[in-house]
């Protein structure tokens, strides 16, 4: 089976891009991030939600949906997550939470971790290239980019 | 007379516990400094105050003091609320007050990344609203000291309940200047007894008058941090 968990800030509004991009842009372009927990696993579902909700979630600070988009309206989509080769310690650090579980109840097969940026405003193709390029490092990253209709 | 003795957490980014050491040593206190994995739940009962120190305890994963409370579950279970309702005193300094209040001992809050989305070091004015809390009886109403966070907004489960802690004591510390967007300003939480007490701000940055960015500041004989270590320790020394 698998199941994505999408989690964002409750608290969070769209913010200039200005602390994200290495030089300045258009300020009409703003973003959300959120992360997504891509899981294909074995066992029973309500106990990995279970585990979700204790160890990956805030509810009094974030908010959360499953298998479907949290953060909507938005003109461009950046995935950002580690190639499958590179060390991603965070990701390290969550299986060894759950491999830490005495009786977890599920078994995870595989296990994607991945950021998500949301752009609203006037993204045109150069401020997309720029984005691409001070948000992702192709030495380590995979991304994927979607504009909507 | 026994000096009170303290345990300072450190797990792995954590990186304010030998400040912190240091500023409790000075105020009195004999401590110990262990890594979170030679800790266990019996040598708890050695101490009459364990403290979790600034940082960015793993890095800051998934959020803020998120892996550190899974740690401290995995490890201890239950035995720091043990130790907390047996009358220990418990202290958490910006990545530890965010340690702490996922433990479950402080009211329900969380601290969120700051409204500007930045991570803001500078020095900020602080209210002592707890009068008589043990960890800020030396401290005058209005002090001031450094913070050095990027999560550090804190809000609460229904927005009015930050009001609420203000009314019934458990906001013990507020901002002068609410620069990253707390409800209803607050900077430090403790728990109805008092007992547990977390702060954003760092008082072990602050112990000496040759801390503060005025070169001229002569308004105590020490840092306002220095205080709060004192406050703490008189109270412990004297129940002893």
């Amino acid at each position: 089976m698998r199941v994505v968990y999408e989690i964002a800030g409750k608290y969070e509004k769209p913010e200039p891009c200005d602390g994200l991009v290495n030089s300045q842009i258009d300020p009409g372009v703003t973003y959300r991030r959120s992360r997504l927990y891509d899981f294909t696993f074995e066992g029973d579902a309500e106990r990995l939600d279970a585990f979700v909700r204790h160890s990956l979630f805030d509810e009094i600070g974030q908010q959360l949906r499953q298998d479907a988009p949290l953060i909507e309206g938005q003109n461009l989509t950046l995935e950002v997550g580690m190639k499958p080769g590179a060390l991603d310690l965070e990701k390290e650090a969550i299986v060894a939470v759950y491999r830490g579980l005495p009786d977890a109840g599920f078994v995870l097969s595989r296990f994607r971790l991945s950021q998500r940026f949301c752009f609203f405003g006037p993204v045109t193709e150069t401020v997309e290239r720029r984005l691409v390029r001070d948000l992702v490092n192709p030495a380590i990253h995979t991304h994927t980019l979607v504009r909507s209709a | 007379m026994a000096r009170p003795k303290a345990l300072l957490f450190k797990f792995p980014g954590t990186n304010c516990d030998a400040e912190t050491d240091r500023a409790m040593r000075l105020a009195g206190f004999e401590t110990d400094v262990r890594p979170i994995a030679v800790v266990d739940a019996a040598s708890l009962r050695e101490y009459q105050l364990l403290v979790f120190s600034g940082g960015f305890s793993y890095g800051d994963y998934v959020m803020a003091g998120r892996l550190a409370q899974l740690e401290i579950e995995r490890r201890l279970g239950s035995a720091i609320r043990d130790f907390h309702h047996a009358g220990g005193h418990l202290l958490g300094i910006c990545n530890g007050f965010q340690i702490l209040s996922k433990i479950g001992i402080l009211p329900p809050a969380s601290l969120i990344e700051n409204v500007s989305g930045r991570f803001v070091c500078r020095w900020v004015p602080l209210h002592r609203v707890a009068k008589d809390s043990p960890f800020l009886s030396a401290l005058p109403d209005d002090f001031e000291l450094p913070v050095a966070h990027a999560e550090g907004r804190l809000v609460t489960p229904a927005p009015e309940d930050a009001e609420t802690y203000l009314h019934n004591g458990l906001a013990a510390l507020t901002y002068g200047e609410n620069f990253n967007g707390s409800s209803a300003a607050i900077a430090g939480l403790q728990d109805p007894s008092g007992r547990a007490f977390g702060l954003m701000p760092h008082p072990e940055r602050f112990i000496d008058r040759r801390q503060h960015y005025d070169r001229d500041w002569i308004a105590a004989e020490h840092g306002w941090g220095h205080y709060l270590f004192q406050s703490i320790y008189e109270r412990l020394a004297a129940s002893a």
